[in-house]
C-alpha cells in the first residue's frame, strides 16, 4: 500500500511543487490550502507524513501542529515545516508545538526527500 | 532525482496574478483608516508567497521586490511603521512593477533594473536591503571529508522519554549515523530502562553509543541530530589516535572546522558569552570539590551508626557550601565588565565635539566593574543618552566657560563601581548644572507643580524625569529626539535599579543609576505573612525588629507608627496594603522589617523570617497583570508560587512617601536627607 | 459562531465544518470549550494567592517555570468559589498568546460538534455570565454551554 502524505501551504505553486516530488518517490498525496482545512482532513484519515507551511491564512502551521498531536492517529506521525528564513525563533516555536523536523526555503527535490528520509522509514 | 523545475511557472505566474490582484484591492485601504491585522496579515502574504515560491523558481527579481514588500508590510503588521499616503503610493508602485515582472517572466524576456524601487522600499521598512538574493541552500555536505582520512568517533544518543511524541523515531537517527561511516558499532544503554510494570511504551528509555570509524566532518555527525537536539542529549567524543599530529591542537582544530560550521557559529555569537579561561578554571575545581563532599557522604552513610553523626553533619556542611559557591561562581560567568560598552562613548563624544562645536572630553572610571551581561545591553541606551544630555545640555560653549573662569575643554566622566550588593554607574559633567527655576517654571506650566509652593530643589530637579519633559528652548538633532529623561527613567527602573540627580549650578551635574548585580536573581528573604509565603529583595532590608521590642502606636489618620529606638517610623501591613491576613495579634512573634527604598524608609510587618536565600525573579506577564506592591513571583524549593514584594511599590500602597513630603505628618519636621543619611 | 472556511471537495469523514470540544463540569452545569485552545490538564496543584485581584482569580501555580494564574470558573460565572479537593481539575488554556488555568470540577471527555449541533446563545439577561457562552452545543442528550474564551479570560 502507498504511503499517504497531507500537504499543507496556501501557495499552489509551493503545493503543486512538494505533493509532485512525493508523488515521483511513492506517495499518495493530499493537499490543504491552510491549516483548518488539513485538520479536517486529518480527523478523517490517518496520514504517515504531514509537511506543512508555517504563515497561513485562517489556521497557520504551528496551530496545526499543536491540533494534530492532541488527536490520537497523530501522536506519533512525522511532521515537517517549511519554513523561509532559517530562523532558530520558528524551529523553537514548531518544536514546542510538536513539529518533527524543517525544511528551509529555497529547496530542491533532493532536498526535501533528503529531509523526508530524516524522519520517516 | 531531479524535477524540471519550470512544470511549475504556469502554475506560479497564476499565483502571482492572484496575489498581484489581493494587493492592488486592499492596499487601497491602508488609505482609508480602516486598517486591522486582517488586512495586514493579507497584504503581508501576498508578497511573502510570491517570494517563497520565486525563490523556489529561480525568479530571483521578483524575490528580490516581493522581500523588500513584505518587509515594509511586516513592518506595518507590526505596527513599527504606520501607514501613510505615501507609503500606500510606493506599496502601490510596487505592486505595478511585481505585475509587469511577472508578466515579463511569463514571455521569457528579461526583467529590468528594480534596484532603486528596492532601494526605496528598504528605506521605508529601515532595513539594510543586504538581501539582494535568496540565501543559496548549502551545499551538500558529502563530499567534504577531513584531511586526514577517517577518524573515529564515539556517539552517545541519549533521548529524553518524550522523543516520540514529536513523531521522531530513534532507529532513523541511529541509521542515518550509521549509514554515514565505513565502520560502525552500536551499544544500547540499558540504564534509564524502568521495570517491566512502569515501562510506557509510548515513552522512551533507551540510549545508544556508537563507535563509528567515518571521514565525514564533525558538522556532518551533528547535523545527523538537527532535529533531535532539544529532546535528547548528544555527545561526541572523537578518538585522540585520529588526530593527526599538530604543534598546538586546540588552535588547528578552530582552523580545520568546516566553513559551514564556522558560519553557524558566527550567527549565534550573540547568544553566547566570553568566558575567562580563570574562571572556567574555578568551576572545576568546585566541581572537583563538591565531588568530594559527595563521596565523603555517601561514605559515612554505608555502616552509619549515631557516632558518625558529626561527620556527616560536617560533610553536608561541606557540600552545602560548596554547591552555594559553585553557584555564585556559575553566576558569576554571565558577568561581564562594563567596560565592553563604555568604550563605544568614545566614539560618541568625539563626534559631539565636533557637530556641537564644543571641546569635550571624555573620562572612563572603573571600566572593569562587572555586572549581568542582559544588564549591561540594556544600559547602553540610558547611558548614551545621559551622555548626550550632558554635551549637548550640560556643558557650556567654549566661550561660556572661558568667561566663567573654567578650562576651555568641558569633561564628562563615566565611572563604575560596586557598592554593597549594587553597581553605581555616574555620568557627571563639569558644566552649567541644572537650572532648578527655569524647570520649576515649566513644571509648573505644565502642571505638575502647583505655583506658590515651595519645593526643595532636589524635588524640582525630578521633574526632568516626568514624560516629554524638556527644557531645551530648541530642539537640538542630538538630544531632542523624542527619546527623553523619562525613557531613560523607565529604562533604570525597567532594571530594577534608581536613578538620583545631584547638581551644583556653576559646577556641574551628576546623574548616578544605581543597580542590582543581576536582574533574574535576587538575594532575598523570605518571610511569612498570615498563611502566605513571601520574598523581599535583601538589599532594601535594613534591619528587623522584634515588635516586642518596638512599640507600635496608632496616629490618627496617619495610619501606624513603629518606635525604632524612640523615631517613629511608618509601619505598613500586608493585610492592609494587599489584604492577606495577619496571625491574630497576640499570637506568635510578630516582627518589623525596616525597608529603605530611594529616600524612603518605612516598617513592614511580619509574622515569621523564614529565611535568607537567592530567588529566581519569575515574570508575572503576559499571563497577569502585575499587581501593585508585586515584583514578581518565584518557585520556592517545594515547587509552590511565592510573590516577591515590591518595596518602591508598598510604599506607595501604604502612603508612605505622601507622609513624608506633605509638611504635616510627624516625620516631616526632620528633612529626608538627615534621617537618611 | 462565525462561518469557517469550508475546504472544497471533502473525503469521506466527518460532516463539514466538524470542531472538537473539550468538555467538564462546573457545579451541575456541562461546559466545553474549543479543543484547540486547550495546552494541558492538571489534576492538584498548589495554587499561591494573588492580592489585588477580582475574586474569580483564585491564585498563580508553577508550570514548570512559568506562572500561570488560576480562575475558578464557578466565581468567574458569579456563584460562590468551588471546593478545591484533591480531585479538582485545573485546564490549562492559552488564547492570544496568554496562559490561564482553568479550575473546574470535573473533565468529562472530547466532544465532536457540527455546525448544525450549535445553537446561538440564548437570551437569558438576567445573568451577569451569559456574555460567557458564545453558543450551545447538542451532542446526543447532552446540552453543552459552549464557552467565549476571549471574554472570560478578559
Amino acid at each position: 500500500m502507498a504511503r499517504t502524505a497531507l500537504v499543507v501551504d496556501d501557495s499552489t505553486t509551493m503545493q503543486e511543487m512538494v505533493s509532485f516530488t512525493l508523488s515521483k518517490a511513492g506517495f499518495d498525496v493530499t493537499r490543504a490550502n491552510n491549516g483548518q482545512e488539513a485538520l479536517t482532513r486529518a480527523t478523517g484519515q490517518k496520514f504517515d507524513l504531514v509537511i506543512t507551511d508555517l504563515n497561513m491564512p485562517v489556521m497557520d502551521g504551528l496551530t496545526l501542529i499543536k491540533s494534530l498531536r492532541t488527536l490520537p492517529s497523530f501522536k506519533f506521525t512525522p511532521v515537517l515545516m517549511l519554513t523561509t528564513e532559517a530562523g532558530d525563533d520558528r524551529k523553537q516555536q514548531g518544536r514546542a508545538a510538536g513539529a518533527t523536523g524543517w525544511l528551509t526555503k529555497p529547496f530542491d527535490a533532493e532536498k526535501l526527500l533528503a529531509v523526508v528520509k530524516k524522519v520517516l522509514p | 532525482m531531479t524535477i524540471d523545475l519550470s512544470r511549475f511557472n504556469q502554475s506560479f505566474f497564476e499565483e502571482c496574478k492572484e496575489h498581484v490582484r489581493v494587493l492592488e484591492d486592499r492596499l487601497i485601504e491602508l488609505d482609508s483608516g480602516a486598517v486591522d491585522q486582517d488586512l495586514l496579515g493579507a497584504l503581508f502574504r501576498a508578497a511573502h508567497s510570491i517570494k517563497g515560491s520565486s525563490g523556489l523558481l529561480g525568479f530571483d527579481v521578483i524575490t528580490r521586490l516581493t522581500h523588500a514588500m513584505e518587509n515594509v508590510l511586516d513592518g506595518l503588521r507590526n505596527q513599527a511603521l504606520s501607514p501613510s499616503p505615501a507609503l500606500t503610493t510606493l506599496l502601490l508602485e510596487a505592486t505595478d512593477m511585481l505585475s509587469r515582472l511577472v508578466a515579463l517572466a511569463q514571455d521569457n524576456q528579461p526583467a529590468p533594473d528594480v534596484a532603486p524601487l528596492c532601494a526605496k522600499l528598504d528605506a521605508a521598512s529601515g532595513s539594510s536591503g543586504g538581501h539582494a538574493t535568496p540565501t543559496p541552500a548549502p551545499a551538500p555536505a558529502t563530499g567534504a571529508s577531513s584531511p586526514g582520512g577517517p577518524s573515529t568517533w564515539h556517539v552517545t544518543f541519549q533521548p529524553q522519554p518524550e522523543m516520540f511524541a514529536r513523531g521522531q523515531d530513534p532507529a532513523l537517527v541511529l541509521r542515518e549515523l550509521v549509514d554515514l561511516g565505513s565502520e560502525a558499532e552500536v551499544k544500547a544503554l540499558l540504564d534509564g530502562l524502568p521495570p517491566l510494570e512502569a515501562l510506557d511504551p509510548e515513552r522512551c528509555f533507551l540510549g545508544w553509543r556508537v563507535r563509528l570509524v567515518t571521514t565525514a566532518p564533525e558538522a556532518t555527525i551533528r547535523d545527523v541530530f538537527s532535529f533531535v537536539d532539544d529532546v535528547a542529549t548528544v555527545l561526541l567524543e572523537r578518538e585522540p589516535d585520529a588526530l593527526p599530529e599538530l604543534p598546538d591542537t586546540a588552535e588547528s582544530g578552530a582552523e580545520a572546522r568546516p566553513a559551514a560550521q564556522e558560519a553557524r557559529a558566527e550567527k549565534k555569537a550573540d547568544q553566547t558569552l566570553r568566558v575567562a579561561t580563570e574562571k572556567v578554571d574555578k568551576l572545576v575545581n568546585l566541581v572537583g570539590e563538591l565531588v568530594i563532599a559527595q563521596a565523603m557522604i555517601s561514605r559515612s552513610l554505608v555502616d552509619f551508626e549515631p557516632s558518625k553523626l558529626h561527620t556527616l553533619v560536617q560533610a553536608v556542611g561541606d557540600l552545602e557550601r560548596h554547591t552555594r559557591e559553585l553557584q555564585d561562581q556559575v553566576m558569576n560567568i554571565r558577568m561581564v565588565p562594563i567596560g565592553t560598552i563604555f568604550g563605544r562613548f568614545r566614539r560618541l563624544v568625539r563626534d559631539l565635539s565636533g557637530s556641537l562645536g564644543k571641546d569635550v572630553r571624555l573620562e572612563l572610571v572603573g571600566e572593569d566593574t562587572e555586572l549581568d551581561k542582559s544588564m549591561v545591553e540594556h544600559l547602553a541606551d540610558p547611558l548614551m543618552h545621559l551622555v548626550r544630555n550632558a554635551a549637548d545640555h550640560g556643558l557650556e560653549t567654549t566661550e561660556e566657560r572661558l568667561a566663567a573662569g573654567k578650562t576651555a575643554h568641558g569633561t564628562i566622566t563615566l565611572a563604575a563601581r560596586h557598592q554593597g550588593g549594587n553597581v553605581v554607574v555616574d555620568v557627571s559633567d563639569d558644566g552649567k548644572g541644572l537650572d532648578t527655576a527655569r524647570i520649576l517654571a515649566k513644571a509648573i506650566e505644565r502642571g505638575l507643580a502647583a505655583p506658590g509652593v515651595e519645593l526643595p530643589p532636589e524635588r524640582v530637579h525630578e521633574f526632568i524625569f516626568a514624560a516629554g519633559f524638556s527644557t531645551a528652548q530648541a530642539v537640538t538633532d542630538l538630544s531632542g529626539r523624542g527619546v527623553g529623561m523619562d525613557v531613560v527613567k523607565r529604562s533604570v527602573d525597567g532594571l530594577n535599579g534608581t536613578i538620583a540627580i545631584t547638581t551644583t549650578p556653576g559646577q556641574g551635574t551628576r546623574f548616578r543609576i544605581t543597580l542590582p548585580l543581576t536582574l533574574a536573581i535576587i538575594d532575598g528573604m523570605s518571610l511569612r505573612v498570615g498563611g502566605a509565603t513571601f520574598v523581599l529583595p535583601l538589599n532594601q532590608v535594613v534591619e528587623t525588629l522584634p515588635l516586642s521590642t518596638a512599640p507600635v502606636r496608632s496616629v490618627f489618620g496617619h495610619g501606624e507608627v513603629v518606635l525604632v529606638r524612640g523615631d517613629p517610623m511608618p509601619m505598613v501591613r500586608l493585610s492592609r496594603v494587599l489584604s492577606v491576613d495577619d496571625d491574630p495579634e497576640g499570637a506568635g512573634r510578630p516582627l518589623a522589617v525596616v525597608l529603605e527604598t530611594g529616600d524612603v524608609r518605612f516598617a513592614l510587618r511580619v509574622d515569621e523570617l523564614l529565611g535568607k536565600a537567592q530567588f529566581v525573579i519569575k515574570s508575572l506577564e503576559p499571563n497577569l497583570t502585575r499587581p501593585d506592591g508585586v515584583l514578581g513571583a518565584t518557585i520556592m524549593g517545594d515547587g509552590t508560587v511565592a510573590l516577591i514584594l515590591d518595596v518602591p511599590g508598598l510604599a506607595r500602597l501604604g502612603d508612605v512617601r505622601a507622609r513624608a513630603d506633605d509638611g504635616r505628618s510627624p516625620l516631616s519636621s526632620r528633612a529626608p536627607q538627615e534621617v537618611y543619611a | 459562531m462565525n462561518a469557517q472556511v469550508q475546504p472544497q471537495n471533502q473525503s469521506a469523514g466527518p460532516v463539514l465544518g466538524t470542531r472538537q470540544f473539550l468538555s467538564f463540569r462546573v457545579g451541575s452545569e456541562e461546559y466545553a470549550i474549543d479543543i484547540l485552545a486547550v495546552q494541558e490538564i492538571r489534576g492538584h496543584t498548589a495554587i499561591t494567592a494573588l492580592p489585588q485581584t477580582p475574586p474569580w482569580v483564585r491564585g498563580a501555580m508553577n508550570l514548570r517555570g512559568v506562572i500561570v494564574p488560576v480562575f475558578d470558573m464557578q466565581q468567574r460565572f458569579g456563584g460562590g468559589p468551588v471546593e478545591y479537593t484533591r480531585f479538582s481539575v485545573i485546564i490549562v488554556v492559552s488564547v492570544g498568546g496568554r496562559q490561564v488555568g482553568l479550575l473546574v470540577d470535573a473533565v468529562n471527555d472530547v466532544v465532536d460538534l457540527a455546525p448544525g449541533a450549535i445553537e446561538p446563545p440564548p437570551d437569558v439577561g438576567a445573568q451577569g455570565s451569559s456574555s460567557f457562552v458564545q453558543g450551545l452545543g447538542r451532542h446526543g442528550e447532552r446540552l453543552l454551554i459552549l464557552l467565549d474564551l476571549q471574554q472570560v479570560m478578559a
